[in-house]
Formats: C-alpha cells, structure tokens, sequence
C-alpha cells in the first residue's frame, strides 16, 4: 500500500518499478582498461597495434582507466628510448576485451624474476551495502604469501601470478603481506582503504631478491547496493491506529484520490 | 567516498582519438626533425614529453597541423603507491531544520546495520545521514537523512513529517560552515515491502535531500511500522 500524502500528487516516484537502469561501473557497450607497469628499474614505452600510447612509462605507475571500444588489442614494451616496436622487450601480446567489463594489463615479474604480463579482469558486479571489494594480487618475483589484515591472516598462500578477492565492511584496514606461514611481514604493515563502492586492489611487486618489494593500488569504481530497509521507529507512538496522524494522512490520502479521479476523469 | 566514475562526456571513442594524437605528435616531430635540427636536438624532441593540453602552450615544437585535429587527452597517469592515494574528504552534514515543522536536529553519519538495513540514531531526536551515498555537500544524487519516527518518550521530531507540505523550506548545515537550502517536492508514504530503495538512495542524478521516517500501522509483532515516509526535497540555494 502507498499514498503520495500530497493532494493530487502522482504517488509511486519511489515504487519499486523495476525501470531504475542499474549504475554501470563501466560505460555500456565499451571496456575499461588500465595498464599497471610493474616491472622495477625499467621505464618503458607502451605500443598498443604499433602505436607508441603511452610514452616513458615509470614503474609503479598506472595508466587509464580508458575506455575501449570491445576487440582485440596488440601490445608491446620496449625500452623507453626506442624508436618504433621492432625491438620489444616484451610482448607483442593479444589483449582480448569484451565489453562492460573492466581489466587491468600489468606488466610485472614472474616468480623467478622473468618479465611477463597479465590481463586481469576486475570484479566490478555489485557488492553489498556498507561494502566495498579488496582484491590482492601477487605480481612480485617472491614465493607465495599470505595477506594480513588488521592482525589476521584474510588471504592465504596466493602466488604469483595469482589474486584473490573478497568483500568487507567499507574502513581502513591495516594490511601487511608475510611469506605463506610465516608472521614477519615483508610488506607493510601500511593502511589501506577500503571504500563503499569500490574495488580496491593491492597488488605486491618487484623483486625480494633485488630488496624492491612494493605495493601498488588501484581503485576500480563499482556499485554498491542500497540499504536493505528503511527502519526509522521503535516505539509504535506513531501508529496510525492511535496516532491523531490518522485523521491527517487520511484527509490528505482522499485528496489525492480526489485529484488523481479529476486527472482521469479529464482523459 | 563516492568517487563517481570519471567518464568524460566525449568519452565514446578515446581509443581513435588517442591514435589520432600519436599520427599527430609523429608528424610534429618528422617536421621538427625536417627543419634542420641536429641530431642531439631531434633526439630532445624525442624525448620530449607529450603536450597535455592546446597547441599554443609554448612549445620548442613547430605548429603543424596539429590544430586540424583537437589535441587528444594524454592518457592518465599516476601514482599507484600507497601513500600517494588521494584521500576523498566530504563535507558532512551536522544539522538539518524544517522550521515549518519546528524540526531541527544534529546529523551524524552512520551507515548499515549487519542486517544491511540503515543504521538510526537511537535517540530519535538525532538524525542520521547515510555516509555510504552522496553528501548534500557534493550537490550531486540523493543525500539521505533518517531518523526514528518515536523514542520511549513519544515521538521524535521527524514524527511530524508526513504534515509538511510541498513548498516548505529545508535547511541543512554542514561541518564545513556550509548551508543548503531546499524546498520540499514531494510526501510519499510507501509500504516497505513496495518501496524502491535504489531510487531512494540514488547516488546520480539532481542534488536531491531525502529525508526518511517511519509511518503506517505499528506492528506489534515485528517491532516496525509498515510504512516509510519520504521526503524528496530539490536544492534551491546554496549558501556558502
């Protein structure tokens, strides 16, 4: 049951009508890109089907996110001052996007120390409300680790190039990565935020071997869910049975009755 | 929070045109060369970052026809270190009034109980303002403020809600000295069971405050009325 409590007005804006478009994360139709460098010691040039795209890339930076028409894109790395793609020093490799989704390319070291990339994809579906999305991924030449957050372990023995994800309260967690099994940890402890509404991703790079172990965030825009329920009274003292509000909200119920039958009645 | 999506309005084909752009810098910097530079210059040319914004910034560059075409954006580029994070502050609210209803109440943030309903103040004498959806600071989508209809001691100020009238005055003050002012559009009084609270809590769209309360029959057995009363108010000043 529902009823505008304004005479005449046309009550229902705030029905369910199943007509409410859902909040795209991703522009409809198109694929949202970024491109994580995280290979240490190594600015490079980015080439995406020939073309120099992002030029003198630093490591530890993040480039997009950029909206993409769905396809297949080459791309390939080469040293920051060469002068075409002929010479990469990695790739050219097949990126593969589909649309209304959302990835992020990261060039980065495997676990023996060897560049490589990965496409990956970003969860951009909907979380609860209050919640927001914590990915990890390892990316880092260094065995597999655990993820710690605010004191306990919340991601166990992920390796590279490896991620795992889950869904928390919106807040600041302190996050701190350890060798799998062990405590000490060889990053962080550092804090991280996790926002409503955004998938938050940590990735671990660089190299243990080569003392540059880092993290790296990137925050992807999703959706979160409204409150499940609106329950704003405690006490029944605004019940409509016992309430003087009765007589109020029923005179201004029958005016708009009153209205919404002139409105037809002119049809 | 509430970093919203950052797509340019122009957004739809970002790709060609940033290859538009690098057929551009290329012939700006083939031309730069064919102007008889010395090698170590073109070598500076090469290197040179990529302008970010209009031809006429100065420029070693000579201007060819890079205005035959707008100069594309640069892809965006940051940071991904930790501490180099932006942090999103907002503006909070910390009092809303309906001076035609005598209301006018402290806001505090909250956000959803473990259930995933919205927290209420205990106290229905306190409003409480959704922190997880849009700010009336951000002017931008519905900023929700709820409060319970009745405490032990009867009812609570938003209790004389469903008698506003469109037209009335709302005023909201937030921690920053700001103050908002809004008139009334719109009483609803909705089932809970029909009531679409996606649109209630819409992050998009007009800057809109949504003052929520709780009406209808009480059900005894459940601890709840049926009903949620919504305000819908549209902003008409803002006054700094």
């Amino acid at each position: 049951m529902r009823k505008s409590l304004i005479a005449g007005a046309a009550a229902g804006t705030l029905l369910a009508a199943g007509l409410a478009a859902p909040a795209l994360a991703v522009e409809d139709g198109m694929s949202e890109l970024s491109v994580l460098h995280g290979i240490p010691d190594t600015p490079v040039d980015v080439y995406v089907n020939g073309e120099n795209t992002i030029d003198d890339f630093e490591p530890g930076d993040l480039a997009g996110p950029l909206d993409l028409e769905p396809g297949t894109y080459s791309v390939a790395l080469t040293a920051a001052d060469a002068e075409d793609d002929s010479e990469p020093v990695l790739g050219p490799i097949d990126l593969t996007l589909e649309a209304d989704m959302s990835y992020t390319a990261v060039a980065h070291l495997d676990a023996d120390g060897m560049a490589t990339a990965n496409l990956f994809t970003n969860d951009i579906s909907e979380a609860a409300a209050g919640e927001g999305r914590l990915t990890v991924r390892h990316v880092a030449a260094a065995p597999a680790v655990d993820i710690w957050a605010d004191g306990s372990v919340l991601f166990e023995n992920l390796a590279n190039p490896d991620e795992m994800m889950g869904d928390v309260p919106a807040g600041t967690y302190e996050a701190a990565v350890s060798l799998t099994g062990e405590t000490d940890p060889v990053l962080g402890p550092t804090d991280v935020d996790v926002s409503e509404g955004v998938n938050t991703i940590v990735y671990a790079w660089g190299s243990a071997e080569d003392d540059n172990l880092a993290l790296a965030m990137q925050m992807v825009d999703i959706h979160s869910a409204a409150p499940t329920a609106v329950e704003a009274g405690q006490y029944g003292f605004a019940d409509e049975g016992t309430s003087p509000l009765t007589a109020v909200a029923g005179a201004l119920a029958l005016l708009g009755l009153a209205g919404l039958g002139l409105r037809f009645a002119r049809r | 929070m509430n970093a919203k999506p950052q797509h340019r309005p122009d957004a739809r084909s970002p790709w060609r045109r940033m290859l538009g752009f690098v057929v551009t810098s290329g012939l700006v910097v083939s031309g730069c060369v064919a102007g008889g530079m010395s090698g170590a210059g073109a070598s500076d040319v090469d290197a040179a970052p990529v302008p970010t914004t209009s031809p006429s910034v100065s420029s070693p560059l000579p201007a060819v026809s890079a205005s035959a075409r707008p100069v594309v954006d640069e892809v965006p580029i940051r940071s991904s270190a930790p501490d180099d994070q932006e942090k999103i502050e907002v503006d909070e609210p910390v009092s809303v009034a309906v001076p035609s209803l005598n209301i006018d109440m402290p806001v505090v943030p909250v956000g959803v109980e473990p259930d995933g309903a919205m927290e209420i103040p205990e106290d229905a004498g306190d409003a409480g303002w959704y922190k997880f959806g849009p700010a009336p600071s951000e002017l931008q989508g519905n900023a929700v403020i709820a409060a319970h209809v009745d405490s032990p001691q009867g009812l609570g100020p938003f209790g004389r809600l469903p008698g506003v009238t469109v037209g009335a005055v709302v005023t909201v003050a937030s921690a920053g000295g700001g103050s908002l002012t809004y008139e009334v559009t719109d009483v609803e009084q909705t089932d809970k069971n029909e009531v679409d609270l996606s649109a209630v809590f819409a992050e998009d769209g007009p800057a809109q405050l949504i003052l929520v309360t709780c009406g209808g029959n009480w059900d005894a057995g459940r601890g709840h009325y049926d009903d949620n009363v919504v305000v819908t108010a549209t902003v008409v000043d803002d006054v700094p």
